[in-house]
Formats: structure tokens, sequence, C-alpha cells
């Protein structure tokens, strides 16, 4: 469903992703990987925002970079949350919704759906500027997954979120494993172990291990050490 | 468990464009507000200084008046309220525009600005929209700031210029009028384009500041430049037909637009529109 073929991407010409080429399963794909180690510009390749230098990203047998409408499929959660500060949160989910292709009944009935699902109906009145990073989190997935997106690209999704929301965030993520592939980086071993079916581990730009995540325990300690800047903070 | 139904929700231009103007409309009461308040402000004080230290024009400004108020009145000698007459007619469109396009500028480049900070763009160019398709949300986006920060205040102060018009008993004079207020038209849409165009195009100069400003801020002031090249043709040619001068303004208004969302699309790339963290 989503594949990639010798991908090499750069900013402002240092070179961050070299000759990455993999196909991510069906379910959920935890990416591991240290600091800077390319985690979060592979997800912006993969989503559509961050043209690849050479080479090309598929989805469902479609160039992502080619063909716009391939998008649709995708759901993106980036770091930074992408919330409109000077907007109340019902505004900025009826623009993204909008500006993602719905109509204004539809989006809606869509939000109303999401609003409810995320528990957020007390704040959908409030400015998205005065909500605290847990909140404004909560918004942002509320957001990724109103246009019930196939292939869900989640950049460190529980970041700042109360363990009780963390808990029913993962019983999500699990059920909508089921018919979708979900990328997922996280600093968190403990909670990447506690979803994934698939781990992938990136240093330097590259791919080192990609596999099951029974494949990844038996070779653990190899990859202990390429992840030693995220283990640090965890209780592995 | 969370289910929603899959829509295959259709993108085009449209929809984008849908999107921006939802947008605008959400800002209108705090557009129309700061707009109104700035314009208020400048039109109290520019009154006040035109009434009681006239001699404030500069001479080029204070020859063009006369010159107006000649043609306009047939008289040989021009008084302080003619030219005060006359001044309403030609600089308050001309006031009203300049503030409610900085106020123009000041939002369109600062909504640019934080959309590539908190990654609205990051998310806007994961969505089925191109960046042309982008680009062009974002011009009708500027339009209609633009729009909605000069109509209301012209619209208000429409009566008042009016009335002190009509005490001439000058219908020439209130034509003048109507026309400065359309030449402004373009004339506001133009210097939008340019802040947005500016916004676009120099990423990079928003990371450097200068005191308080950052450069990109600094250069967007150069959006008021369309509005500015009138007023100049105006004082130099006071009897240049101000028609005329809407035609250059709306062709070059139209220029812009077209140079935005036919060139900036192959200009910018992804990496213009979001930060590296």
């Amino acid at each position: 469903m989503l594949e990639l073929e010798c991908v090499f991407a750069s900013y402002d010409g240092s070179v961050v992703l070299k000759d990455v080429s993999v196909k991510f399963s069906k379910g959920v794909n935890v990416i591991l990987g240290p600091n800077g180690s390319g985690k979060s510009t592979l997800l912006r390749v993969c989503a559509g925002v961050l043209r690849p230098v050479s080479g090309h990203v598929y989805v469902d047998g479609r160039d992502l970079y080619r063909e716009v409408s391939v998008k649709s499929l995708i759901g993106y959660l980036p770091h930074r949350e992408g919330l409109i500060e000077d907007f109340t949160v019902i505004e900025n989910l009826l623009f993204y919704a909008l500006a993602h292709g719905l109509c204004r009944d539809e989006a809606m009935r869509l939000i109303r759906e999401v609003v409810s699902f995320f528990e957020i109906e007390s704040i959908v009145n409030r400015k998205v500027a005065t909500l605290s990073r847990g909140l404004r989190r909560r918004v942002a997935l509320a957001r990724t997954l109103l246009t019930d997106p196939k292939v869900l690209l989640l950049d460190e999704p529980t970041e700042g979120l109360d363990p009780e929301f963390v808990r029913k965030f993962h019983n999500l993520i699990r059920g909508l494993a089921k018919d979708r592939l979900i990328l997922y980086t996280t600093h968190n071993l403990q909670e990447a172990m506690r979803c994934a079916d698939y781990v992938c581990v990136v240093r330097e730009g590259r791919i080192v291990f990609y596999g099951s995540k029974s494949e990844f325990e038996q070779n653990m300690r190899k990859y202990l050490k390429v992840l030693e800047d995220d283990v640090s903070d965890t209780e592995w | 468990m969370y289910q929603i139904q899959n829509g295959e929700p259709y993108m085009n231009l449209y929809k984008i464009s849908h999107a921006y103007i939802f947008r605008v409309r959400a800002r209108l009461r705090s557009l129309i507000s700061l707009s109104l308040l700035f314009c208020g402000i400048i039109i109290i004080l520019t009154t006040l200084i035109s009434i009681f230290c006239p001699q404030t024009y500069t001479p080029i400004t204070r020859r063009a008046l006369i010159q107006l108020a000649e043609k306009f009145f047939n008289v040989a000698h021009v008084t302080n309220s003619l030219i005060l007459t006359v001044a309403t007619a030609v600089f308050l469109p001309y006031m009203i525009a300049l503030m409610s396009s900085l106020v123009a500028a000041m939002h369109i480049a600062s909504t640019v600005a934080r959309d590539r900070m908190c990654g609205v763009f990051e998310i806007l160019l994961s969505y089925p929209i191109s960046i042309r398709d982008l680009t062009v949300g974002l011009t009708l986006y500027a339009i209609s700031t633009s729009l909605v920060t000069y109509i209301p205040p012209l619209l208000l102060s429409l009566p008042i210029s009016m009335t002190i018009l009509t005490i001439f008993n000058n219908s020439k004079l209130c034509n003048l009028y109507i026309t400065m207020s359309l030449l402004m038209i373009p004339a506001t849409i133009s210097s939008a384009l340019v802040t947005l165009l500016v916004s676009l195009i120099a990423p990079k100069l928003a990371k450097i500041r200068v005191g308080v400003l950052t450069i990109q801020n600094a250069l967007t002031q150069i959006g008021i430049l369309p509005l500015l090249i009138p007023f100049i043709i105006l004082n130099i040619l006071p009897t240049f037909n101000p028609l005329i001068l809407t035609l250059y303004t709306s062709i070059t208004c139209i220029a812009l637009s077209t140079i935005i969302t036919i060139t900036i699309p192959h200009i910018i790339k992804e990496t213009n529109l979001i930060t590296h963290e």
C-alpha cells in the first residue's frame, strides 16, 4: 500500500534520507531512531509534503508526486499540530475539512463524530491559542482522522497526552490498523512495542531494519545500540 | 469503535478557495474592526491637520490641490476651504486605502509566516492540493482580505464626505471622490498581492531580525508601493484623468494575480512552505 523506491530527500542542500527503499505492510508500523535520524523526514516524504530529490513514493500503486488525488488516502499528523492559532477548534476542523474537499454539511457531520470521540465537545468554541499541549494534540488527532484516511502517518502522536487518553488512543490505533496502514514515530520503546505490528529502525537517513515485531525482538540487542538515544529515557 | 464513512472527497481549486474564503469570513469581524479603527484615527487626524495646519501640505501637493480646485470651481483665487474640500475628495479615499492596506498587509504577512511556522502549509500539502491550488487559495485570500479591510471604512465615510462635497454643490468633485474610491480598489488589491508575493518567495528573510522586525516583515511594506504610484502621479499631474489611472491600476492588479498564480507554483518549492525542525 505504501512503497518507497530509492528515495533521497534533502533540506537546504543537506541530504536527510539516503537511498531509502521499503514497502510498508498493513498494520501499525512503528518507526524508531535517534533524534535527527530522519524519522520525521521519512513521514513528510510519505505524506507528499516533501518531494524527494530522486526516487518514487507509491501509495496504492500510484505515484504520490504525480497524482495529487492519491493524497486523499493519506492522513498526516506532523510534530507541529498545524492548527491555526487564532481560530477556534471548530473553525480549525471546518477549515481543514473544506480544504480536503468535503462539503459543509458532510464536514459538520464528521466533525460532530470526531469531536465526540476525542471528548473535546467542551472546547470546540475555544481558541486554539488558549489550549494546553495535550488538548491541541487531541484536536490535531481529530483533524487527522476526520477524512477517514487509509494511510495514517503520525509523528509522535501521544506526546503531551495524559496516560488514560494514551491508552484509549492505542485501542483506537489497534482498531484502525485492521484495514489501514499506520506509520507511527515515537521515542517511547514501551509504547512502540505495545502497539507495533512492524518495526522500522532509521539511522542517519537509512533504514537499517524493517521487519515484524517478533523479528525485532529477536535482534533487539543489536538495535539497542542504534536506538540508544531513544532508549535512555525509557524503561525498556 | 470509532468509524467514519469514506466520502472519497474530490479536491479542486473550488474547494481550497472555499476553505480560504471561509477563513476570511471567520476573521471578518476583527479585520473590519481593526481597519475601521485605523481609518477612523487617520481620517480624524488628516481632517484636523487640514483644517488647522494646511501649511503641512508639501508645495507639490498644495500646487496640485490648487490646480484641482481651479479646475472644479472655476475661481481665480482659491481659498483654504476650497483646498480642504478638494483634499477631502482626493485624500480621503487615498487615506482609507492606505490604512486598510496596512492592516491587510500585516494580516496577510503574519498569516503566511504563522502558517509556515505552525505547520498549516505542511498539513495542506498532505491534502489532495497541489502548490498551484494552494497559491490560488492564498491569492483569493489576499484579494478578499484587502477588499474586506477597504470597503467597510469607505462605505462608512461615503455619507460624511458626500455631505461635505454637496455643501459646495459641486457634482464634479463628487464624481472625483467616487472615481478616486474606485481607483483605490485595484490599488489595494495590488498592494495585498505584492505582500503575498514577498511573503511566499522570501521565507529565509523571516529568520533574520533587525530589532523587533524581521527583514521579511519590513519587506512586506513594499506592498504599499502600488498605492503610492497613483498618488504620486496625481500629485505631479493633477489634471491626469483618474479613470485612465484606474484602468492602469486594474491592469497591474490583473497582471500581478496572473504572475502569482502562474509563475509562483513553478518558483517555490515545498521547502519554502515548511520549516525544517
